[in-house]
């Protein structure tokens, strides 16, 4: 009975770090509904949501509600089994990736629910599951604009894992671990300095895997309707939403970690606070670019995404493993880099 | 093993309810992956029978009509009609009431061109652009308003000159409008026809031969864009366009980017026509004498003008009675769309979409 409460404590302690990250990313995808609408708003000079509560705050709580109520229904056409769960294959990858995303250093205590020595390569290969939700949703709606974005979102994400992870692969060489928390702290210089074609390549290539606009080719409203997401309505729809805004901000979380400097910047705050203050800024800075720099941007075609991925981003992050390796190989290089 | 792989054509409607045919436009696309092999356009789910009302209405009463056509550019819907009845009945316009109606049409022409060019941004996925059009569009709405009495509808040219005189002080204010839109046009073009992406999608897509586009009797910017430069502005000039200083924009591009450059730079075009325009306006009536009832003396006419989408022309017949024996209406939306079937062979869909808009028809317009 006594070495059964030390277990009891881990893991009622678990529990409640997992129901906090829960809490975070459900008010985190929220907000950031609320935040695009507000940031799209300002740059066309609109006011954006202001209805539903003071300067429009309610709204995306008003959406909730509203999606929560909505009828479920499931078009006679649909593969019922895949179509009623595809959209949990798609969200539930989203939420785990948080596990792996180091907040910061507070009080003696790293934020990493998971604090594993694999954190990047288990954040990408994460992710990359909420394809096969996609995937399937946009099969088993029995929508031949859904099936065509299906079939997209299949050839593009492939395409853009490649070039990812080997711009990942140029920073754990770098920092010669795979654990986030331990990239993230020993930076001496931001990676983006040394590694900034290696971050050239990891953004576009997550703007790919995240469907923002250059590369929203799944969803495609112009020439798809909504790509792969035509039939979901109600709460399903609500899930492939929130896997959106989730992986916008762990991509840019991810961003922060990798190339950012993570938590670091100036102390200010007692008990290391700061660091947590530094690294939610620099995430949601980097949301802020991510939305910026979709709005300004038309779409490209898929062939030309393709393209894109095969014949210049492939390239460049083997170019830029290259670079690394000249780093890596010399010392000093590397004591400037480096803590 | 390959002859066991069977691929299958995907027939897909593009429309009439699709967030990118503006209106209810339907083509029945079959596609070979993403590729369109076959493209079959389905119109008239907008059909209003506009041409029959008119056999039962007087003259004026049709005018209102005319501006629920091409919805984006009334006054230039109106001017045809308007001008068709004048030329049967023998009516000199005042001086005045044309350069009123030359400054309404080109104010009009620059709001359909923002339109227009703002929904080719828009089809490409790209939406500030859009808004910021609309966001001049309106300024300008509110200008045409202030002179109408509408935003849209505006029921304004008469037979024999305009409804109403413009109001004081209209010109400053067409004028702090004019340099207030001139520094906004490099920012539109930074973000559509400067941008790379933009260029990629548009450039060297929905190829339009200049001779298949005479022979689809194409006008308008779809014309221009093969390179020829037909403008009625400056080939059958009416009004006071002879005294006016303008080019005629043409592209050799033949696709979309060409397109959609010719209408953009039409809209630079209609400020210098604008600018000319405001400073020379004339004093005196704006209506001619004109009977209280419209009788046009039995006979047949013609009339086509330069509308944004391309030639508008009016054919009337009247058999010397208040109301019109017959009207025809010649829309270029209809006769553009013609095209779309050319345009849309063997290129991909999403390529539809944006060569599509660089058609840019108004479905009120071709399903009349």
């Amino acid at each position: 009975m006594e070495n059964f409460v030390p277990y009891l404590i881990v893991a009622l302690i678990q529990v409640a770090i997992s129901l906090g990250i829960f809490g975070f990313v459900m008010v985190n995808a929220l907000l950031l509904t609320l935040a695009e609408r507000k940031l799209l708003g300002w740059m066309h000079q609109r006011l954006g949501p202001m209805e539903v509560g003071p300067w429009g705050l309610f709204q995306p709580f008003a959406d909730m509600i509203k999606l929560l109520t909505k009828g479920d229904v499931i078009p006679k056409a649909a593969d019922k089994f895949f179509y009623s769960y595809s959209a949990l294959i798609a969200f539930t990858p989203s939420f785990i990736t948080f596990a792996f995303i180091p907040f910061g250093l507070v009080g003696g205590i790293k934020l990493v629910a998971a604090d594993t020595e694999i954190g990047v390569l288990m954040i990408s290969a994460v992710m990359a599951l909420s394809v096969i939700g996609i995937i399937l949703g946009g099969w088993s709606s029995g929508n031949k604009f859904s099936l065509l974005g299906a079939v997209r979102t299949a050839a593009q994400e492939i395409s853009y894992e490649i070039p990812k992870t080997l711009a990942i692969i140029a920073v754990v060489m770098l920092a010669g671990s795979m654990n986030v928390y331990h990239i993230s702290s020993i930076q001496r210089v931001w990676f983006i300095a040394p590694q900034f074609i290696g971050f050239l390549v990891f953004f576009v290539s997550s703007l790919a895997e995240i469907f923002r606009i250059p590369f929203d080719l799944a969803e495609g409203e112009s020439e798809l309707v909504a790509g792969y997401n035509v039939e979901f309505s109600g709460i399903r729809f609500a899930f492939f939403f929130f896997a959106e805004y989730t992986y916008l901000f762990v991509t840019s979380a991810v961003i922060t970690a990798l190339y950012l400097g993570g938590g670091s910047g100036p102390e200010f705050l007692p008990w290391g606070l700061s660091s947590l203050f530094w690294f939610l800024l620099k995430s949601f800075a980097m949301v802020g670019f991510i939305l910026w720099f979709s709005r300004s941007l038309p779409r490209v075609r898929a062939d030309q995404l393709m393209n894109m991925a095969w014949k210049i981003m492939l390239p460049l992050s083997l170019v830029n493993i290259i670079w690394t390796a000249f780093i890596v190989l010399n010392e000093n290089l590397l004591k400037i880099v480096v803590k | 093993m390959e002859e066991k792989i069977r691929t299958d054509l995907l027939e897909v409607n593009f429309g009439p309810q699709h967030p990118a045919t503006h209106g209810v436009f339907r083509a029945v696309l079959t596609l070979d992956g993403e590729i369109v092999v076959g493209c079959k356009p389905v119109l008239g789910y907008l059909h209003r029978g506009i041409e029959k009302i008119a056999e039962r209405l007087t003259y004026q009463q049709f005018i209102p009509y005319l501006d629920r056509l091409d919805y984006v550019s009334g006054f230039l819907n109106e001017y045809p009609y308007v001008r068709a009845i004048e030329k049967l009945m023998g009516i000199e316009v005042p001086i005045r009431a044309q350069y009123i109606r030359v400054l309404m049409m080109e104010l009009n022409r620059i709001a359909a061109h923002l339109v227009n060019v703002g929904a080719q941004g828009l089809d490409l996925a790209s939406m500030t652009p859009m808004v910021y059009c609309l966001r001049e569009r309106e300024y300008i709405l509110e200008l045409m308003a202030e002179v109408s009495g509408s935003r849209m509808t505006f029921n304004y040219f008469r037979f024999g000159g305009v409804k109403f005189d413009l109001p004081e002080g209209y010109l400053s204010k067409l004028d702090r409008f004019i340099h207030y839109f001139k520094d906004r046009l490099p920012e539109y073009a930074s973000m559509l026809h400067r941008n790379e992406i933009f260029q990629a999608r548009t450039k060297n897509i929905g190829i339009l031969k200049p001779e298949t586009a005479l022979k689809l009797s194409c006008t308008g910017p779809t014309l221009r864009g093969c390179g020829i430069a037909r403008d009625l502005r400056k080939d059958e000039p009416y009004e006071i366009y002879p005294t006016l200083d303008f080019d005629v924009i043409s592209e050799n591009t033949c696709d979309s980017y060409g397109r959609f450059l010719v209408r953009f730079k039409e809209i630079e075009q209609s400020v210098r026509i604008i600018e000319q325009t405001m400073p020379n306006l004339p004093e005196g009536p704006v209506m001619a004498k004109v009977p209280k009832v419209i009788k046009p003396p039995a006979g047949e006419i013609y009339c086509r003008v330069e509308a944004p989408i391309g030639e508008f022309g009016v054919y009337v017949v009247s058999d010397g009675s208040p109301k019109p024996y017959r009207v025809k209406l010649r829309s270029p939306s209809f006769s553009n769309l013609m095209s779309f079937p050319h345009i849309a062979q063997n290129i991909s869909m999403p390529d539809v979409v944006a060569a599509f808009a660089s058609l840019a028809p108004t479905m009120g317009d071709s399903d009349r």
